[in-house]
């Protein structure tokens, strides 16, 4: 039985707007194992990416307020601690890896001075040390010509190429965490290819675990071992993937996977849609954020709110029909 | 009536933004504040006859150099003339100046600008060259030297001075937009179905302008008050009896330590005047920026 | 294309600028006027016999096409025409003025910078505070203000009423000047008396620029202000400055070493841009403090009506001016590594 690396309970945010507090986490609990893939999957806009950032604590808080919560890292809480003590965490243990690689590196300085900075800041080593490092790890994601690439501004080089970039200088600390938030949308599709394959090459080789963010079902069920669906702000079923994408036991899981175009599977099939919209976080729905879209909605589902329970091992849903 | 309702359904959507643009300046007091200030010194210009208490030019020995009182509000000059209703009477001569030498401006500008920027090639090469040689001088320097050239020191030539030195700015500003518009689809369009070059660019390419023009011209009218004060300030504008506001801080300059009065309101007019464009441009940017709106 | 070629490549687009520059200036004097010779020769004081003798000089007889490339050529050599008023070559007065006015701008963008720069960063970093709002209205006020006025009441109140500052009209102690033994190399007061290692002028020199000096800078560090802000907020917002939190960077190296250059990259442009108004500006404030430079000898013009060292200010301003945005320009190329490749 693997360690649970990462640990997120009851995490509750809200953002203190102009136009009125924005309820964007409503209870997300989930946990990562040791060298494992998790994937977070939902539509745009479920709270993907701001669960994720409160892990680094990167969320500005104003207007930000994370309410109550734990985030437990190998046993210590992240969210108790204070901004310096933070700060030893990032990049050293946990690292992440934003959507648009064009925009992550800061264009005026070379992609080495960016790199070399990470490893001297993080490990406390000299700037002769941090270049052998630095070459190494570029060696690590298949760039070529490691030296040269050094001396390079991001402007020169191509979008999957500063993707590597990217992900050499997030793990080139070492951390047992690695968070991508959508990796590969930006990319090509053959680029993207590469990048996902690189992640698990280094997954092996570093033995990080990795928790990616995707609105792509098919570069979670390429990559993941567990992964979590999101909802409005809040989990509704997680589990292994093949047990998610087979069972589906969520009514959005299964709006979700059934919204997939397959071919070859009876020409006349019209696609299926989840009627509605993704609601209005200033104003959530009650009880279950979900009930107004839902097929199988009854009073209680409008009245409370369902827990996450588990319904088989290991597999968890957050639903009346269950529980 | 049947005009007014096929008026409105044919712009309805414009109508919209309108209204959503007067709902985000009414929400920002700043701009209100200063469209306020430039609405009271547009009342005060057209009413000054009604509201001086004295002829501005009028001299009187007698009351020299007094302090404000309730007689004098602003006190009086040198020359005895009251303060107060100069800067009144001075309220129409900046106004009038900044808003020919902007319209001027902008209308020869906008030509040249569309002209640059629908054509390009040759044309649109010469006009740059002609707006950097333009922008190479500075803008009072540039003025102070064609008033010399002119001979002659009035309001004129004030104006036109200032409107030489403004018109190339706006030929930028134009070409500007010019440039980013006449690729977008819209003007391919309205090519492919016929339409002549001159229509496209005032139907279609100009009103898409507006914004970034309205908000310069707004700015615009402040900086240009600001020069021409400048320029009387160091004598090469208005004459002896005209109540310019730059002129009569120069006035006043002599008496500053005994009579601060003098210096001090025609100044503060200019100053307040100038606010209150630059308050209502910035605010008009803020409201007309696409990217804060909705 | 690299730093070097790009230097080049600038440097040679100053001079069909400059050229354009001498074109306008040319038409201002030898096309504008009704009868240019009379304008050159004083204006309605010259003596008939004065103004041919003006037009044999200076060839205006001739086509006008002739006329601008003998003006071209006098310019080459120097010859800025001579003063109807005072007898002496214009290029020899400018020479006397031009250090003056050059030492008070250079103390004014400096001065603009240093309160400008720290303002904009400070006001962004913690918006809507209390140093943001100050920041703003500070700016606003720049904009707003005549120079001409803001000197003449700075003046009153720290020469007249307070005393704080010396006697304007002078930019050092004229004891200072008359016992002979400051030597004067760069005409620059500042300079010469570091380089000589007299602190006490120093100081003195200083305090006689420190009023007419703040006026000139206060609307530049207005607008270095507003733009540092505006361009630092956008900085900001970047994925970039996200990424470098994540990297683990210390807030601090965040801000000023990551987000402060690129914000920078705007703001320098700003500043190149500015110091045109400044030297519009200088116009006005060295003739309310009485500073001897080549803005108020412009602005005596208008009385002497001394023409030719109007235009003769006029070029040279210009010229200053088209080489400083070349150096910001050069400056922006450093600073901004995506520039230089075409």
């Amino acid at each position: 039985m693997s360690e649970k690396l990462l640990e997120v309970k009851d995490l509750y945010i809200n953002f203190y707007t102009y136009e009125g507090v924005v309820k964007a986490i409503d209870g997300v609990s989930f946990h990562i194992n040791e060298k494992e893939t998790f994937g977070l999957v939902g539509e745009t806009g479920c709270g993907k990416s701001v669960t994720v950032r409160a892990i680094l604590r990167l969320i500005p808080t104003p207007p930000g307020k994370i309410e109550r919560g734990q985030i437990l890292y190998k046993g210590v809480d992240l969210l108790k601690l204070s901004d310096e003590e933070i700060l030893n965490y990032r990049g050293n243990e946990i690292s992440m890896v934003f959507q648009e690689p064009m925009n992550s590196l800061n264009p005026v300085f070379t992609v080495g001075d960016q790199l070399i900075e990470t490893i001297m800041v993080n490990q406390k080593k000299s700037k002769d040390e941090a270049y052998e490092i630095a070459i190494d790890m570029l060696e690590k994601v298949k760039l070529p010509d490691p030296d040269k690439i050094m001396g390079k501004y991001p402007h020169e080089l191509s979008g999957g190429q500063r993707q590597r970039v990217v992900i050499a200088i997030a793990l080139s600390c070492n951390p047992s965490l690695l968070i991508a938030d959508e990796p590969t949308t930006a990319l090509d599709v053959t680029v993207q290819a590469q990048i996902l394959d690189l992640m698990d090459d280094l997954k092996q080789k570093l033995g990080t675990s990795i928790l990616i963010i995707s609105h792509d079902l098919g570069v979670i069920a390429e990559t993941c071992q567990r992964v979590g669906v999101m909802y409005a702000g809040t989990i509704v079923e997680m589990a292994d993937v093949e047990n998610v994408f087979e069972k589906r036991f969520h009514p959005y899981t299964r709006g979700l996977l059934n919204a997939i175009p397959v071919f070859g599977e009876g020409k006349k099939k019209r696609l299926e849609e989840i009627p509605g919209s993704v609601p209005n976080l200033l104003h959530p729905p009650s009880g279950c954020r979900f009930h107004p879209r839902c097929p199988h909605a009854t009073a209680v589902c409008k009245e409370r709110k369902p827990e996450l329970v588990e319904v088989e091992p290991g597999h968890y849903v957050r639903c009346h029909l269950y529980g | 009536m049947q005009f007014w309702a096929k008026f409105k359904a044919e712009h309805e959507s414009k109508i919209k933004e309108l209204r959503y643009t007067l709902f985000l300046i009414r929400n920002s007091p700043l701009t209100v504040l200063g469209l306020m200030i430039i609405l009271t010194l547009v009342l005060v210009a057209i009413f000054a006859p009604y509201i001086a208490p004295y002829d501005p030019e009028k001299t009187n020995i007698l009351e020299r150099l007094q302090p404000p009182s309730s007689k004098h509000y602003f006190g009086t000059d040198d020359l005895g003339r009251d303060i107060f209703s100069r800067v009144v009477w001075g309220t129409r001569i900046s106004l009038e100046i900044g808003f020919t030498v902007v319209l001027l401006a902008v209308a020869i500008g906008s030509v040249l600008g569309l002209l640059a920027g629908y054509y390009r090639g040759k044309v649109d090469e010469i006009l740059m060259r002609i707006t950097d040689m333009f922008f190479a001088i500075p803008s009072l320097i540039l003025a102070m030297a064609l008033s010399a050239a002119l001979q002659t020191r009035n309001i004129w030539t004030v104006m036109l001075a200032v409107t030489f030195v403004w018109w190339p700015s706006y030929v930028r500003i134009v070409r500007a937009s010019v440039l980013s518009l006449a690729d977008s689809q819209f003007v391919e369009a309205a090519k492919s179905v016929g339409a002549s070059d001159l229509r496209i660019m005032f139907r279609h390419i100009l009103p898409n302008s507006l914004a970034p023009l309205l908000v310069q011209m707004t700015l615009d009218l402040g900086a240009v008050i600001l020069v021409a004060a400048g320029l009387s300030f160091i004598g090469f504008g208005a004459g002896p009896h005209t109540p310019e506001w730059g002129r009569m801080v120069a006035e006043g300059r002599n008496y500053m330590t005994t009579a601060w009065w003098m210096i001090t309101f025609p100044g503060l007019a200019i100053f307040l005047t100038v606010l209150g464009f630059n308050l209502l441009g910035d605010g008009l940017r803020d409201v007309l920026d696409p990217r804060l709106r909705r | 294309m690299n730093l070097r070629e790009y230097i080049i490549r600038r440097l040679l687009l100053a001079i069909p600028t400059i050229l354009g520059v001498t074109f306008i200036v040319f038409f201002i004097s030898h096309v504008v006027p009704a009868d240019p010779a009379l304008v050159w020769a004083g204006g309605a004081r010259a003596r008939p016999e004065q103004v041919e003798h003006i037009r044999e000089l200076y060839h205006l007889n001739e086509p006008l096409w002739k006329q601008y490339l003998i003006f071209l050529n006098d310019l080459i050599h120097g010859d800025l025409g001579v003063s109807p008023v005072t007898g002496r070559p214009v290029i020899t007065d400018l020479k006397t003025y031009f250090p003056a006015t050059l030492e008070l701008t250079i103390f004014a963008i400096t001065l603009a910078i240093i309160i400008g720069v720290p303002l904009g960063v400070l006001s962004a970093v913690k918006k809507d505070s209390a140093i943001d709002h100050f920041t703003r209205i500070f700016a606003l006020s720049g904009y707003s203000i005549p120079i001409f006025w803001l000197g003449l009441l700075l003046q009153l109140f720290f020469y007249y009423h307070l005393g704080l500052v010396p006697d304007p009209g002078g930019r050092i102690n004229t004891q200072i000047y008359t016992s002979g033994e400051f030597k004067t190399y760069t005409n620059m007061y500042l300079l010469d008396s570091l380089i000589q290692g007299r602190f006490d002028v120093f100081c003195d020199a200083l305090m006689h620029m420190i009023l007419p000096g703040f006026t000139l800078a206060y609307a530049t560090a207005a607008i270095i202000a507003r733009m540092t802000r505006s361009s630092m907020l956008e900085v900001i917002r970047q994925d970039y400055i996200d990424f470098a939190r994540a990297r683990g960077l210390p807030e601090r190296i965040v801000i000023y070493k990551h987000a402060l250059r690129n914000a920078m990259i705007p703001t320098v442009t700003v500043v190149g841009l500015s110091f045109g108004g400044l030297l519009a500006g200088a116009v006005l404030t060295e003739t309310v403090f009485y500073w001897p430079g080549i803005g108020r000898y412009m602005v005596g013009t208008i009385n002497t009506l001394d023409f030719p060292a109007l235009m003769g200010g006029t070029i040279l301003i210009a010229v200053v001016f088209v080489l400083v945005n070349l150096m910001v320009d050069i400056l922006y190329a450093i600073i901004d590594p995506r520039i230089r490749y075409g």
